[in-house]
């Protein structure tokens, strides 16, 4: 197990916060952390797999493994412009 | 061959903007080499999926929104050989008839300027992790959806 802190954005910030820790199991990757998270928050589920992930400002793949006190940023489907 | 001029602001994120976007800086998109500057100006709209909009409200992340539109930026400098490129994207709260993003491309001919424009918003409005929420007179208030990219060049694909 080990502990990361997520950031959210727009309608993601608005159902499950915009910084919370979480301890990741499993793969420990960010597909077993979107798990947690889904596992947590059901209702976050639809957003989620909508989602891009970021790590020091980089998106990353969901294969991606995790490290302990990473800063994980879930990004939704763009809106700018 | 062609240097991409990092946009002379103040604030410390220079293609995000907290304050309103000032028009002035078309003129550091101004080159002698070049005959041709495009100017693309996104502004806010007072409707929109038939609701009266009173504002909106964008959020960022913002390092990586100013590190992914400066890479967009540069692409496009290259791809379609422009001189200058100039992209600013609010943050905050946007008025009606408001600027929320500009766009300025500068090239020999106006086909490359007009062209790496289109590339540049579009890019931009569909990966920079940038989001919009727009408030209506209805009192209610919703995180927008940008419609399909024409530049498919990094799609969303989640693996």
């Amino acid at each position: 197990m080990i502990t990361v802190t997520v950031h959210t954005f727009a309608a993601l910030k608005d159902l499950i916060g915009a910084e919370f820790e979480l301890e990741v199991a499993g793969g420990v990757d960010v597909e077993a952390l979107k798990k947690a998270i889904m596992s947590k928050y059901p209702k976050s589920e639809a957003v989620l797999d909508q989602c891009r992930f970021a790590i020091n400002e980089e998106l990353v793949a969901l294969s991606t493994g995790l490290e302990e006190n990473q800063h994980v940023y879930i990004l939704p489907p763009s809106s700018g412009g | 061959m062609y240097t991409y001029y990092p946009l002379q602001v103040a604030d410390k994120f220079s293609h995000i903007s907290e304050s309103p976007i000032d028009f002035n800086l078309i003129q550091q998109a101004f080159d002698e080499r070049a005959g041709a500057v495009v100017v693309f100006s996104g502004n806010v709209r007072n409707h929109n999926v038939g609701k009266e909009v009173l504002y909106l409200d964008y959020e960022a992340y913002d390092a990586m929104a100013n590190k992914m539109i400066a890479e967009i930026i540069a692409t496009a400098i290259e791809k379609f050989s422009l001189y200058k490129a100039i992209c600013v994207h609010r943050k905050g709260k946007v008025a009606l008839g408001e600027a929320a993003v500009i766009v300025v491309t500068a090239s020999a001919h106006r086909d490359e300027a007009y062209e790496a424009n289109r590339y540049i918003i579009d890019r931009v409005k569909y990966e920079a992790p940038i989001w919009k929420q727009e408030f209506f007179k209805d009192e209610t208030s919703e995180w927008s959806h940008n419609a399909g990219n024409r530049y498919q060049e990094n799609p969303i694909v989640i693996s």
